[in-house]
């Protein structure tokens, strides 16, 4: 009753045709939204102009051309769709296992009082820039690599028959390997903390269900938890590869910025991102802008179709949950 | 059957173990970067930091224009993002709940939130920077604005969704309109979960470095000129870090633990207002 | 063995606090709870119970919500050790094992004390792999081996006809009831002495719940069965005997006829009558 009262002498103080104000504030937040979808489109569209002028120039050469030389003018994303890919491939291969398993230990293993701050330790990485990550990569990470773990690679890995030229020397420290560990730190908590969250909405039952067949914790969860969330674990895997791919100062700082297919993941090589942010301000001619722009375009669609692909099987697990 | 049962607890033992060690790999990488940014950043850590502007090789110097302009632009972009954000989650969770449209803007709004941040930089390059002519703060503003608006848009959504429908019903039902509804009750309700996303948000750009590489571009002086280029810490870190000097070096590991200090911090805010949200 | 059914006692009864003598007085007791005390935290779930279970019969636990009667057969397979700040004290004998001592193996016990839960829970897999899983892990049995079992246990289950011909389809993709019974029919697999039944038909339609009680009868025949219910016309209809709990106290246990027809306690008779709960 009161509450009637204050609304009824609160109207006309604070506005005059409660009617109008209603529909106008309904167009500010209808407007702001549509603003959301503008961006999108205008990322979309500003890049297809921006790199008309190369894909106009090279068609569909620019695809699998390795080639990038801003003295000829020729221009070619293989190389760097190439580092980006295998960057992001080492990195997803390291940190999906290791991701899982911090999940795992933290809804299973981990001693109770211990699960809120591991949790929130493994959260926290998951905030510190990729700045960061680049700058002790270049300084403390790379020289660690270079020192101890390329030749130890080269020493071994290097020899065996098939894989040994992919770990072939000399160790440079910097180069396709160390962008892809840096990666896996980077996209590590992501991983592990989707997963935990994805885990927790396994239902109490369902557990008790499985040990109560006598199974063990490891066979709970490989056999009953993980299928369970399978799809969920997708999305989120398919979230955070398109970090991976997309992420561009960790890189940057580490992947040796070579335009070129080296055979060995030991070597430098370059990535879409690191490549536009290298180069961006110092691109001269059209055509040379128009080349980055395309890269960036490549990598705006394929991000884009990873992250479209993640919202969906995510969607069909909050569907489900909402149930 | 008891050997069986024997391998399969070995596995268990094993598989569980593994478990463990990659909880421990996870906070080591943790510690091990924490404890060189606090090394390397403190060797150069003093209050010419916030007092000099940044030197050229081999002088001394400060961080403090790129320190301001990172401050300006950050500021500038939470002015304009937060409003757009708010509202655009307001729409998503009140009036259009069950359209179709919103179904569509959610799906664009979450692929935004893991978009690339470097396309970001070449969207506003082509928009701005080509259009006014030249590298500006304004452009670096209007980048990690963007960046801004799907985070709070979607912790916004988020948390006007926790507030019970009966709030509503009961705000509707004595004959308030909606959009005092939602202003008066609902964000009043849910203003601890805003303030947390509008943090994440802020803690997000205040790293951001892509987005800024040619946008702001970088500035060798002071300058409060948003119509200008502008430094900021992340680009002067990406530069220094790079350069074969070694004062530059160590400046870019003190503006690195500023960043660090100044993003974990607000993580950690953020996380606190969650907590206290939920108890209560 | 056969004729363990004709042998029961008829006369056994128990009280609170005493120890149940049904062991001597007929079938060999398959699980013996003695002096069973339980808490969740702080909260003291189970006062006091001791009671033996005959083999081969269908016991019944019955009493009102909260009465400790869920947690009584969560102690039976240890599924509590799951939970941090829960514990039991006394002593659970199963075929001679102690199931509340530190060194039991719960994997082997569980494996021999299956339990089926109140809502249907299909593992995500196939039909024929929630009921094989189990087998493949316990068992170096064949493949040809493996799928007898399993038609076998579809058949116990009573689901064998539904499923014959999808039986690689997900268990997921079964109704509610169908489930429940693919549930039974996994447990039943394995081979286990007990199964503990925790209201099984509660989430089910009546039909549903016919199909379940049919198979319950039937699998009297080979296991020690334990089912919590809250139906009491549940507990008469399928049940030999009937233990009544009542906050966290085992009141009355004897012959299912018994406790419904002449019961001691006056609590049981408004149990039974329908004056609380």
């Amino acid at each position: 009753m009161s509450l009637a009262i204050d609304a009824a002498k609160g109207r006309p103080r604070s506005a005059p045709s409660p009617a109008r104000g209603d529909a106008v504030f309904r167009g500010l937040t209808l407007g702001a939204a549509i603003i959301v979808l503008a961006v999108l489109a205008g990322v979309f569209v500003s890049l297809v102009v921006g790199a008309w002028p190369a894909l106009q120039t090279f068609g569909l050469d620019f695809f699998v051309t390795r080639s990038w030389n801003p003295v000829t003018e020729k221009f070619g994303a293989l190389a760097p769709l190439y580092g980006t890919l295998v960057s992001s491939v080492i990195a997803m291969i390291i940190a999906v296992p290791v991701g899982l398993g911090i999940a795992i230990f933290l809804t299973e293993t981990c001693p109770r009082p211990l699960r809120r701050p591991v949790g929130i330790a493994i959260e926290l990485l998951a905030g510190i820039p990729s700045i960061i990550y680049g700058i002790w990569g270049l300084f403390v990470f790379a020289p660690f690599m270079q020192s101890v773990v390329q030749p130890a690679l080269i020493g071994s890995l290097g020899e065996v028959p098939l894989i040994g030229p992919l770990f072939a020397g000399p160790p440079y420290g910097i180069g396709l390997l160390t962008a892809g560990l840096i990666l896996a730190m980077m996209i590590l908590p992501f991983i592990a903390s989707i997963a935990r969250e994805v885990f927790l909405t396994v239902p109490d039952m369902l557990r008790e269900a499985a040990y109560g067949m006598g199974m063990t914790r490891w066979e709970v969860n490989r056999s009953i938890v993980i299928p369970h969330v399978r799809s969920a674990l997708v999305g989120g895997t398919m979230l955070a590869l398109g970090r991976a791919l997309g992420e561009t100062m960790a890189v940057t700082f580490v992947i040796g910025n070579a335009h070129r297919i080296p055979g060995s993941i030991l070597q430098p090589g370059t990535t879409i991102s690191a490549a536009i942010a290298n180069e961006f301000t110092e691109a001269t001619t059209g055509i040379y802008t128009a080349s980055l722009v395309a890269l960036g375009l490549v990598l705006f669609v394929i991000t884009f179709l990873v992250l479209a692909g993640a919202q969906l099987m995510l969607g069909r697990m909050r569907r489900r949950a909402g149930e | 059957m008891s050997s069986k049962l024997a391998r399969r607890k070995l596995v268990n033992g094993v598989m569980m173990g593994l478990t463990s060690l990659a909880a421990a790999l996870g906070l080591a990488v943790l510690a091990i970067i924490l404890v060189h940014l606090v090394v390397k950043g403190l060797a150069s850590f003093d209050m010419t930091l916030f007092t000099e502007d940044t030197p050229g090789p081999n002088s001394p110097g400060g961080l403090r224009n790129a320190i301001v302009g990172s401050l300006i632009m950050t500021m500038l972009a939470m002015v304009v993002g937060i409003p757009v954000g708010v509202l655009a989650g307001t729409y998503l969770a009140e009036y259009g709940r069950f359209s179709r449209l919103s179904a569509v803007i959610r799906f664009v709004n979450d692929i935004l939130l893991s978009a690339p941040s470097i396309i970001v930089g070449l969207f506003v390059y082509q928009m701005l920077v080509v259009t006014l002519g030249h590298f500006s703060a304004i452009a670096g503003t209007a980048a990690l604005a963007i960046l801004v608006v799907p985070i709070i848009v979607r912790t916004t959504e988020d948390v006007l969704r926790l507030v019970p429908d009966s709030l509503r019903e009961a705000g509707l039902a004595v004959g308030v309109s909606r959009w005092l509804v939602i202003r008066k009750v609902v964000y009043t309700a849910a203003r601890a979960g805003i303030v947390t996303g509008i943090l994440l948000a802020l803690a997000r750009i205040s790293g951001e470095t892509a987005p800024l590489l040619f946008t702001a571009l970088s500035n060798n002086f002071f300058s409060l000129d948003i119509d200008a280029p502008m430094a900021s810490l992340p680009i002067t870190i990406f530069q220094f870090a790079l350069s074969p000097y070694e004062n530059w070096q160590a400046l870019a590991w003190a503006g690195a633990l500023l960043i660090t200090i100044a993003v974990l911090a607000l993580s950690i805010i953020a996380r606190l207002l969650t907590t206290k949200r939920k108890t209560s | 063995m056969s004729d363990v059914l004709t042998t029961a006692p008829t006369t056994t009864r128990v009280r609170r606090g005493e120890i149940a003598e049904v062991a001597a007085a007929a079938p060999a007791a398959r699980i013996d709870i003695r002096d069973l005390d339980f808490f969740y935290g702080k909260h003291h779930a189970l006062k006091n119970i001791s009671l033996a279970l005959p083999d081969r019969q269908v016991t019944a636990i019955i009493g009102p919500s909260g009465c400790g009667k869920s947690t009584l057969l969560r102690v039976l397979n240890r599924i509590y050790d799951l939970y941090p700040g829960q514990r039991a004290t006394g002593s659970v004998v199963i075929d001679g094992t102690d199931v509340l001592a530190a060194r039991t193996d719960l994997n082997a016990l569980r494996s021999k004390v299956g339990m089926v839960f109140q809502k249907p829970t299909p593992f995500p897999m196939s039909i024929h792999d929630n009921i094989a899983f189990a087998l493949r892990l316990n068992t170096d049995l064949s493949r040809a081996e493996i799928h007898e079992r399993v038609k076998t246990a579809l058949k116990k289950a009573a689901l064998w006809n539904e499923v014959k011909d999808k039986l690689d389809a997900s268990g997921l993709s079964l109704s509610g009831g169908q489930q429940q019974r693919l549930c039974i029919a996994r447990t039943i697999a394995t081979e286990p002495d007990v199964i503990l039944f925790d209201e099984p038909a509660s989430a089910l339609d009546p039909i549903s719940t016919g199909h379940i009680e049919e198979t319950l009868k039937e699998l009297r025949e080979e296991f020690t069965i334990v089912i919590v219910t809250h139906n009491m016309q549940q507990a008469q209809r399928i049940s030999d005997r009937t233990a009544f709990m009542y906050l966290g106290e085992l009141v009355e246990y004897a012959e299912t006829r018994e406790v419904f027809e002449s019961p001691q306690e006056k609590r049981t008779r408004d149990y039974v009558m329908g004056r609380f709960g």
